[in-house]
């Protein structure tokens, strides 16, 4: 573009591509700018859409959780299941859920791309014990009557999913939990975007926000200044210390989950399934995804064989025909962690200039439809389509101690 | 010149211990030590795999294990490297069909 | 998990010669290799069930590789030797992850020597897919090792002194090879004698193998390329057509052979996944290849501790290898505080200087068999470039036209490089005929990621605890 762009959204991955689509939906003249470094999380996430089963603890958290319980058995009163996230956090997942059939058909009409949106059969927790049998329910009653999770007996499951091992003790079923292709959604907003009137640069790393007095004036970008309206920070794991160019501490972090994938299969799995261990869903190309962990380690980007196996051996029990298959490929993102877990997003006070889009740690791919087009409304100063309050930087801020 | 050797490719040399094995029901023989990619050329045939987006033929490629387009079922596991696995005493090889989970022809 | 203090990944010239020089100043090194026999690609011993034919005297190829064997097997109890044995990968900062029908385990080593080889190198063009078209020494395995003729009528393809060797080696199993058909002109061939004169010995075993096809009456066509193979689910025919300097063809003046086997080769690529997982610094050197990691003089890497020998750093032939190797055993055995610092520099003094001498000559050569731009006219929009996904070459375009510059994004869109070989078979020309079409150099396109595991293991296996239960097992044939 000749003039300087009226936003630039700094982070190509699927947030940043979502508020820029949403930017050239409503023609605001804007730029995205990308640098595809290793462990970017969208490139690494498995897919899967679990709205509910996120936010009450029965996704890829329960895992963590089990495994930071294995670690320290005398509970002493906890409760058996991840803490759940606050309604107001459900509920926009739910609502960014809902928005995948429309889009996948708008982008694949504007930008000529499937996203793999696959609304199969939901997403089935695994109830293995008593204690799980217990969480499932207290979460059952504690959902609103517009959201259900089904409880099914082991027979039941049985018939829904045939791979599954049978000695099971039942299983909470989650209707409305879909798988997309994350790096295809990517593209396809950007694609989109671009077609709307967007600009694309590549291979461009953002090294500063520049900052004059209140105002965030533009970014530092290949030792070139980018002079903009408005940055949006959508640089996901490395959020944080683009942020702090500008002097704002941003509690972003990253977070490793490691993921194995096997070779092409037959259909096997017609839901995602989710167990203490691992959770497994089939691809539309095939393979199955298993994944992940949960790991503080920095911008270290390996797999351990440590992790392979348990995430292996967690796989072979859940679904017995899986050991004579073999791992095709195994691979680390990092996920964009917070220290609530909810994202952060939106202006921050007292700084023009600056909006935040990033922290979607394990529920960046489900959320980025309304994220996208939150964020453009609070760019664009239109009234929000969703209350954004809860996820303003701004909350951190009043419990760092004086 | 030096005579051209035995080596043979429809009827392996009676030097090496016979193996019986099955490709598609057929019952074959091989030599002791040969892989599953010898003992199949060696029995006149050179596809045992058809591709799973396009249904083509394909059998040895690279002969070393890096390329994996001689993939076969032996034994009722599919992906199996014919030129890396050693024919064995009643081995049932079957070509494999596109993933080769036994779903038929692409 | 096995602690060791020098770990040789490679049983092949360099992986050996490794092994001899680290026992011999008196270090244990454990060497693994992935096939049921030491040896690698070049030294290659039969199964014990297979034995080679007796027939004409060995040649000086296989005379070394006897020799080396021989003092390998003098020094083997000081050697842990671990066959069919795969690494599958590689850890920060030495680990080694290593799968064995037994079981599976991870390797600590203090010093590693990474001696993995190579691969062919086969640019995609109309009909390579068939059955029947394979690599030269994929047909140099069926006839020398497994005693199986890989078809009747061969044409053997592409540039090198391989071809020569595969072709003689083809005729005397008894398939009539029709041509041995190689891109570079006669004038040229010529022009690089001077470089050549270098090493006697090795020109020697040139010339012989071209002495002994002539008699066999087997035409050498040179400046021509193999610009198609056609057939209904196999081989039946061949297209060759005079090439230019770059290798490009033209197809106006082209002609059909009658052949049911096609053996075509354009050099080799070294095996560089593992040292890639290890985080090692990479370069881009087409005369050795393709992708290399850095090297210092003592061959190691940007990775502390890890060294890379052989054509797994850099296609140069057997000889290059087993001096790397013993280059190789001999810094790593200094590391370990068994050799000081006036004994290893005695040691590598001779080392260097055969090595100086061996790659002046194998520059010559490689200067001539460095991999052209023509190549990338052979395939057709039709053309399947990516063996394991079947993808043509106009879908990759498409892919690229999207401002594709970002290979991950190319990856994902089409998924070239996304099957079992990990990009192995198609990234390497793929990455030429981008670099061309996006204006950038091979060396900005990169190396595509490789991600483990290296190997096919199983679920069942790798869910199993790591350690192979009755301890490291040793070879059973020597």
């Amino acid at each position: 573009m000749s003039r300087a762009p009226e936003v630039i959204v700094v982070g190509g991955g699927v947030i940043g591509c979502a508020v820029t689509y949403e930017l050239a939906r409503r023609s605001v003249p804007v730029l995205l700018l990308d640098q595809s470094l290793p462990g970017r999380a969208t490139s690494a996430s498995a897919g899967g859409l679990w709205p509910l089963g996120e936010a009450v603890g029965l996704g890829c958290g329960v895992i963590y959780h089990a495994a930071r319980t294995a670690a320290d058995p005398a509970g002493n009163g906890k409760t058996h299941g991840p803490a759940p996230l606050p309604d107001a956090f459900r509920d926009f997942l739910v609502r960014s859920n809902a928005l995948f059939p429309d889009l996948a058909a708008e982008l694949r009409e504007l930008a000529g791309l499937d996203v793999e949106f696959a609304p199969g059969a939901g997403l089935l927790f695994v109830i293995e014990s008593e204690a799980e049998r217990a969480f499932v329910e207290d979460v059952a009653r504690s959902l609103p009557p517009a959201l259900r999770l089904e409880v099914l007996t082991a027979e039941a499951v049985a018939r829904l999913e045939p791979a599954l091992r049978r000695d099971v003790a039942g299983g909470a079923l989650l209707l409305g939990e879909y798988q997309v292709n994350p790096m295809l959604l990517a593209e396809g907003f950007k694609r989109a975007a671009i077609r709307l009137g967007a600009s694309f640069r590549p291979n461009v790393r953002v090294t500063g926000l520049r900052r004059q007095g209140n105002r965030i004036a533009g970014v530092e970008a290949g030792g070139e200044f980018l002079p903009c309206g408005a940055v949006v920070n959508a640089a996901g794991s490395w959020a944080g210390r683009l942020a702090a160019t500008a002097g704002l501490e941003l509690p972003v972090f990253p977070v490793r989950g490691q993921i194995v994938l096997t070779e092409t299969l037959p259909p096997t799995l017609k839901a995602c399934l989710s167990t203490s261990a691992c959770y497994l869903l089939q691809k539309a190309h095939g393979e199955v995804l298993i994944g992940s962990t949960t790991e503080h380690s920095g911008f270290d980007v390996s797999v351990t064989p440590e992790a392979i196996r348990s995430l292996c051996l967690g796989a072979v029990r859940a679904v017995p025909r899986l050991r004579e298959v073999r791992v095709k490929r195994a691979w680390a993102g990092l996920r964009p962690g917070t220290p609530d877990e909810l994202p952060i997003l939106g202006p921050v006070a007292g700084l023009d200039g600056y909006f935040n889009a990033t922290g979607g740690f394990r529920t960046g791919i489900v959320a980025a439809p309304l994220t996208g087009r939150v964020v453009a409304q609070w760019v664009r100063g239109e009234s929000l389509c969703y209350p954004g309050e809860a996820f303003l930087m701004d909350r951190f801020r009043a419990s760092v101690p004086v | 010149m030096t005579p051209p050797s035995s080596a043979s490719r429809n009827a392996p040399g009676t030097e090496g211990r016979p193996v019986c094995w099955h490709f598609d029901g057929e019952e074959l023989r091989a030599v002791e030590g040969q892989t599953v990619a010898a003992a199949l050329l060696a029995a006149g045939r050179r596809t045992w795999r058809t591709t799973g987006r396009r249904g083509e033929p394909r059998g040895l490629f690279c002969g070393m294990g890096v390329c994996f387009d001689c993939l076969v079922r032996i034994d009722g596991r599919p992906n199996c490297r014919a030129c890396q696995t050693p024919v064995a005493n009643g081995m049932r090889v079957e070509t494999q069909h596109g993933s080769g989970s036994g779903e038929g022809p692409a | 998990m096995i602690r060791r203090r020098l770990v040789i990944v490679g049983a092949g010239p360099a992986g050996l010669s490794a092994a001899i020089a680290a026992a011999e100043a008196g270090l244990d090194p454990m060497v693994i290799d992935e096939n049921p026999r030491i040896g690698g690609q070049i030294y290659r011993q039969p199964p014990p069930a297979l034995p080679p034919e007796g027939g004409p005297p060995l040649s000086s190829a296989a005379r070394r590789g006897v020799d080396l064997l021989h003092r390998f097997h003098q020094l083997r109890a000081r050697i842990t030797v671990l066959t069919e044995t795969g690494a599958w990968g590689l850890f920060p900062p030495r680990r080694l992850a290593v799968h064995a029908t037994r079981g599976w385990d991870t390797i600590e080593a203090e010093q590693l020597i990474l001696a993995p080889g190579a691969y062919e190198y086969v640019p995609p063009f109309p009909g390579w897919t068939l059955p029947g078209v394979m690599t030269p020494g994929a047909a140099q395995l069926m006839a020398k090792t497994m005693h199986v003729r890989p078809g009747q009528r061969v044409v053997v393809a592409g540039t090198g002194p391989f071809l020569l060797v595969v072709a003689e080696q083809l005729h005397r199993a008894g398939l009539a090879v029709l041509a041995v058909v190689e891109t570079v002109r006669a004038v040229e061939a010529v022009a690089a004698l001077p470089r050549l004169l270098g090493h006697l010995g090795l020109l020697g075993e040139g010339l012989g193998y071209l002495y002994r096809l002539r008699r066999a009456k087997i035409p050498i066509l040179r400046g021509q390329v193999v610009t198609e193979a056609r057939g209904d689910g196999e081989v039946r025919e061949v297209v060759i057509a005079p090439c230019d300097r770059d290798w490009r063809p033209d197809s106006s003046r082209r002609r059909t052979v009658m052949a049911d086997t096609l053996c075509v080769g354009y050099g080799f690529v070294p095996r560089t996944q593992l040292a890639q997982l290890a985080g090692c610094r990479m370069r881009f050197a087409d005369e050795l290849g393709g992708w290399v990691p850095e090297v210092d003089e003592d061959l190691e890497t940007s990775v502390p501790g890890l060294r890379v020998a052989g054509d797994g750093g850099g296609v140069a032939g057997a000889l290059v290898a087993q001096e790397e190797g013993t280059l190789a055993g001999l810094a790593a055995a200094h590391h370990l505080g068994r050799l000081d610092a006036a004994a290893f520099a005695r040691a590598r003094k001779p080392v260097l200087r055969r090595l100086r001498r061996l790659r002046r000559f194998r520059a010559g050569l490689d200067a001539l068999s460095r991999v052209r731009g023509g190549l990338s006219a052979l395939a057709t929009a039709e053309t399947i470039v990516c063996r394991c996904e079947e993808l043509t070459r106009a879908e990759v375009e498409t892919g690229l036209t999207f401002g594709g510059t970002d290979i991950r994004t190319l990856k994902v869109m089409t998924r070239l490089g996304m099957g079992p070989c990990q990009g192995c078979m198609c990234w390497p020309a793929a990455a030429r005929w981008i670099a061309a079409r996006t204006g950038r150099s091979s060396a900005e396109v990169g190396p595509l990621s490789v991600r483990p595991p290296l190997t096919p293991v199983s679920l069942g296996d790798l869910a199993r605890e790591p350690g192979f239960a009755d301890g490291p097992a040793a070879e059973v044939a020597p």
